[in-house]
C-alpha cells in the first residue's frame, strides 16, 4: 500500500519534473511537441483543481448548514446564489452578454460586489496610516518620507507644485526601490529553484498532504 | 424594537424612497438596467455599512458575493476550458479529425482530484498533485534561473561608464553604483545563515534602509491603488445612480 | 493629555468620514489639474506606436472586478490605441473573473473604430493553468486558445488565416493587464524570455513597484502603474476618460492622508516632549 500512497506519487513527480526540465534544453521538434502536450494536460488539470477548490468551499458551507452553526443562514445565501447563478450560466451557455440573466448578474451584482469589497480597504489604509505611521526610528522616518513623496508624485498635484517631486520619485523608484526589489527577486528565485528541486527529488513532500 | 433595528429600517425606507423618486422622475430607466443600477447601489451601500459596524446587510452581501463568484468561476472553467479541451475534443472533434485520446490522461488525473472528498480514498488525489506539482517544478527551474537570476544579476554587474565618449561626467553612473550597493546590501541582509556582526551588521543595516525605501514606495502606490477603487465606486453612486456629478 | 494626544486615539469612523468627503466633494467640484505622463507610460505608448499597421497584439486580461477601477480604463485605452493604429488584437485571460469586463470594453473600442470581430479582433476567453498556458501558446497558439468566446474555431477566423499566427514567436507585442499572480511576471518568466516577444503591461498600484527590475533589464518595456498610469496614458492618446476623472478626488484623498500622517507625527512628537519634560 505504501507503494501506491507514497512511492508512486513521488515517482510521478520525479519523472514529469525531470522531463519538463530536460526538454527545455533539447531544441528538437519532439521536445516542442511534448512541451505543448504537457501544457495542455496542465491546463485541463488546473481547471479541475479550480472546481475542486470551489467544491471544497461549498462543502464547508453545507456543513455549516447541517450543523446549524451561528450564522448558518448566510451559508444558505451563498449556496442559493451559487446554484441559481450556475444554472443561469448553463442556460445562457456561458455567455455573459447584457441581454442574458447571467450577464445581468455579472454586471449588476458580481462586479459591484467585488469592486466594493476591495474598495473598503481604502478607509482602513487611511486609518492605519494615521494610527501607525510614526517616525519612531531612522528606518521608519525613511519609509515615511519616501511614502509622502511617492503619494504626491502619484497625483497631478506633485508635478503641479514642482518638477522636483516627480523627478525625485522617479529616482526613488528606478534606483533604490529597483535595487531592493531585485535583491528580493533573486532571493525568491533561489528559493523557488531550491524548493522545485526538493519536490522533484522527493525531499519536499508537503504537497502530498500528510498521512503515510 | 431595538434602536439599531429602527435605524436600519429607516435607512432601507430612505433607500426605497430615493429609488422610487429616481425612477418616477425618469432619472433611472424603468427597465432591467435601471433595476440593475438600483441593486448595485444597494449592494454597494450594504458593503460600506460595515464601516459603521458589522451588520446583517453586510453579511448578506458578502455571502452573496462568495456564492455568485463561485458560480461564475465554475461557468468560465467549464465553457472556456473543460468543454473545448475535453468534451469537444473527445465527443465533437473538428470536421475531418478523430477524437483526441490524449485528453484522457489529464481527464483521469482531474477526476482523481475529487477523491479528496472521501477521507479513506483521499490518498488517490496525490497522484494528480504529484503530476501537477512535478510538472510545474520542472517548468519553473530553468525559466526562473534565466529570468529572475541570470537576467537580474547580469543587469547589476554591467560595466559602469563614468565618462561619455566626449569626456562629460555621466551622473547616471552614480545611480548605477547606488543600485549595485543596494542589491548587494539587501542580499546580505537576507543571508540569515551567519550572524550579522561587525561589518556585516553595518552592510545589513544599509540593506534595511534600501528596504524601507522600497516599502515606503510600496505604501505610496498602495494608497493610490486602494483610493482609486473607492473613487470608482463613489463615482458610480454619484453619477450612475444619483446623477449628481458634473462631468 | 493634550488635544493632539487625544486625537491619536480618535474613533476611526471619523477618519472614514474625512476620507469619504475627500472623494465625494472633488467628484462633484472639479479641480482639472494638468496631467504630466511619466517616463514608463511614455515607453508603453511608444511600444504600441512603434508597431507597423496590421501587426498583431495579444492582450491578456489577468485581473478581476476587484481591480476594475485601475485596470479597466487602461485596458480600454490600450484597445483604443491599438485600433487607432490599425493593429489587430487577440484577447484572452489567465484569470476567469475579468474576461467579460475586458470583452465588453474590447467591443466598445472596436465599435468606436469600426473594427470587425474575427477580422480585426478576437476574444478567446479564460485559459486555466497560467504557466502551462503561456508555454502552450509558445508552441501552438491556435491549439492552446482553440476557440473564441462565441465558440468559433480560431483557425477558421480571417485574423488567424491572414496573419498565419502559429505561436507567441509570431506575436510582436504582448500586453498583460495584471492584478496579481499569474500576471506580468508569469508572462515574462514563462513567455517573454523563452519566445522573444516584446512585453508591456498595466498593473495595480499594489504591484507597480515590484516591476521596476524588469523595466531596468528591458524585460518589460513600459508599464502603466495604477490609476495615474491609466490617466497618463489616456492623456497621451488624447482620449481622457474615467482615469483622468479620478485624478481630482485622488489628489484630495492623498492630501488628506498626508495631513493625517503629519498630525499623527506631530502628536507623537508632542507626547515625547511632554514625557521628557516630566522626566
Amino acid at each position: 500500500m505504501i507503494f501506491w500512497k507514497r512511492t508512486l506519487p513521488l515517482a510521478i513527480a520525479f519523472c514529469f519534473g525531470v522531463l519538463m526540465l530536460v526538454i527545455y534544453f533539447v531544441p528538437h521538434q519532439i521536445s516542442r511537441t511534448i512541451e505543448d502536450q504537457m501544457s495542455r494536460w496542465g491546463q485541463i488539470i488546473s481547471a479541475f483543481a479550480l472546481v475542486v477548490g470551489l467544491a471544497s468551499l461549498l462543502n464547508m458551507h453545507i456543513t455549516r448548514i447541517r450543523r446549524r452553526v451561528a450564522g448558518w443562514g448566510y451559508s444558505a445565501v451563498t449556496i442559493t446564489a451559487l446554484v441559481v447563478y450556475t444554472v443561469l450560466g448553463f442556460i445562457s451557455a456561458g455567455s455573459a452578454k447584457s441581454d442574458t440573466l447571467f450577464g445581468w448578474g455579472y454586471n449588476w451584482v458580481y462586479v459591484p460586489l467585488m469592486s466594493t469589497m476591495f474598495s473598503v480597504l481604502a478607509f482602513f489604509i487611511a486609518s492605519a496610516a494615521y494610527r501607525a505611521f510614526r517616525a519612531r526610528s531612522v528606518e521608519a522616518s525613511i519609509l515615511l518620507v519616501v511614502a509622502v513623496v511617492v503619494m504626491l508624485e502619484r497625483v497631478p498635484l506633485g508635478a503641479y507644485i514642482t518638477d522636483a517631486i516627480p523627478q525625485t520619485a522617479q529616482f526613488i523608484m528606478q534606483i533604490p526601490n529597483m535595487a531592493a526589489r531585485r535583491a528580493i527577486f533573486i532571493g525568491i528565485a533561489l528559493g523557488v529553484v531550491a524548493t522545485s528541486l526538493r519536490i522533484i527529488l522527493g525531499i519536499e513532500r508537503a504537497y502530498l498532504g500528510g498521512g503515510d | 424594537m431595538r434602536g439599531s433595528t429602527i435605524a436600519a429600517l429607516c435607512i432601507v425606507a430612505l433607500f426605497a424612497v430615493v429609488n422610487i423618486y429616481l425612477v418616477a422622475a425618469g432619472v433611472l430607466p424603468a427597465d432591467s438596467q435601471g433595476l440593475g443600477i438600483i441593486i448595485a447601489a444597494g449592494l454597494t451601500l450594504a458593503i460600506y455599512s460595515f464601516l459603521y459596524k458589522d451588520n446583517p446587510f453586510y453579511r448578506f452581501a458578502e455571502h452573496l458575493y462568495v456564492g455568485i463568484g463561485m458560480g461564475y468561476i465554475i461557468i468560465r472553467s467549464y465553457y472556456d476550458v473543460i468543454k473545448p479541451k475535453v468534451i469537444d475534443a473527445l465527443f465533437s472533434p473538428p470536421v475531418g479529425e478523430s477524437p483526441s485520446l490524449l485528453v484522457i490522461p489529464p481527464l483521469f488525473f482531474g477526476i482523481l482530484l475529487f477523491s479528496r472528498f472521501f477521507p479513506r480514498q483521499a490518498w488517490i488525489s496525490r497522484w494528480s498533485f504529484a503530476f501537477f506539482v512535478g510538472m510545474g517544478s520542472g517548468l519553473a527551474i530553468p525559466r526562473t534561473v534565466k529570468s529572475l537570476i541570470m537576467r537580474q544579476v547580469e543587469a547589476t554587474i554591467r560595466p559602469v561608464q563614468f565618462f561619455s565618449p566626449i569626456g562629460d561626467f555621466n551622473w547616471m553612473a552614480l545611480a548605477t553604483i547606488i543600485a549595485i550597493i543596494g542589491v548587494f546590501c539587501v542580499l546580505v541582509y537576507f543571508f540569515f545563515s551567519i550572524e550579522h556582526r561587525g561589518p556585516l551588521r553595518n552592510i545589513s543595516k544599509v540593506g534595511v534602509w534600501f528596504l524601507m525605501i522600497a516599502f515606503g514606495a510600496a505604501f505610496g502606490y498602495t494608497v493610490m491603488g486602494r483610493i482609486s477603487l473607492l473613487i470608482e465606486r463613489v463615482q458610480f453612486l454619484l453619477t450612475d445612480w444619483l446623477h449628481i456629478t458634473m462631468r | 493629555m493634550s488635544v493632539l494626544e487625544k486625537m491619536m486615539n480618535i474613533d476611526r469612523r471619523i477618519i472614514f468620514v474625512f476620507v469619504a468627503a475627500a472623494i465625494v466633494i472633488p467628484s462633484i467640484v472639479r479641480l482639472n489639474l494638468p496631467i504630466k505622463p511619466s517616463p514608463m507610460v511614455v515607453a508603453y505608448y511608444k511600444a504600441i506606436e512603434s508597431l507597423p499597421a496590421g501587426s498583431v497584439v495579444l492582450v491578456s486580461s489577468d485581473y478581476d472586478p476587484g481591480s476594475k477601477a485601475e485596470l479597466l480604463p487602461m485596458t480600454l485605452a490600450t484597445f483604443r490605441h491599438c485600433f487607432s493604429r490599425d493593429l489587430k488584437v487577440i484577447g484572452m485571460g489567465l484569470w476567469p473573473q475579468g474576461i467579460d469586463l475586458t470583452y465588453e470594453v474590447l467591443r466598445q473600442a472596436a465599435k468606436e473604430y469600426g473594427k470587425k470581430e474575427g477580422e480585426d479582433f478576437v476574444m478567446c476567453g479564460y485559459k486555466a493553468g497560467a504557466a502551462f498556458v503561456i508555454v502552450g501558446l509558445g508552441q501552438d497558439l491556435p491549439g492552446t486558445l482553440e476557440k473564441d468566446v462565441r465558440g468559433r474555431d480560431l483557425k477558421s477566423l480571417p485574423l488567424f488565416r491572414k496573419h498565419k499566427i502559429r505561436s507567441l514567436r509570431d506575436i510582436p507585442l504582448v500586453v498583460s493587464m495584471s492584478a496579481g499572480n499569474p500576471g506580468i511576471d508569469t508572462w515574462i518568466v514563462y513567455g517573454r524570455d523563452q519566445f522573444g516577444f516584446r512585453m508591456i503591461g498595466g498593473c495595480t498600484g499594489v504591484m507597480a513597484p515590484d516591476f521596476y527590475p524588469y523595466l531596468n533589464t528591458g524585460q518589460l518595456e513600459g508599464l502603466l502603474g495604477a490609476a495615474k498610469g491609466a490617466a497618463d496614458y489616456e492623456t497621451l492618446i488624447k482620449r481622457p476618460g474615467l482615469a483622468c476623472r479620478m485624478m481630482d478626488p485622488q489628489t484630495v484623498a492623498h492630501l488628506v492622508i498626508i495631513v493625517f500622517i503629519v498630525i499623527g507625527n506631530i502628536a507623537l512628537l508632542s507626547s515625547i516632549i511632554r514625557r521628557r519634560r516630566k522626566a
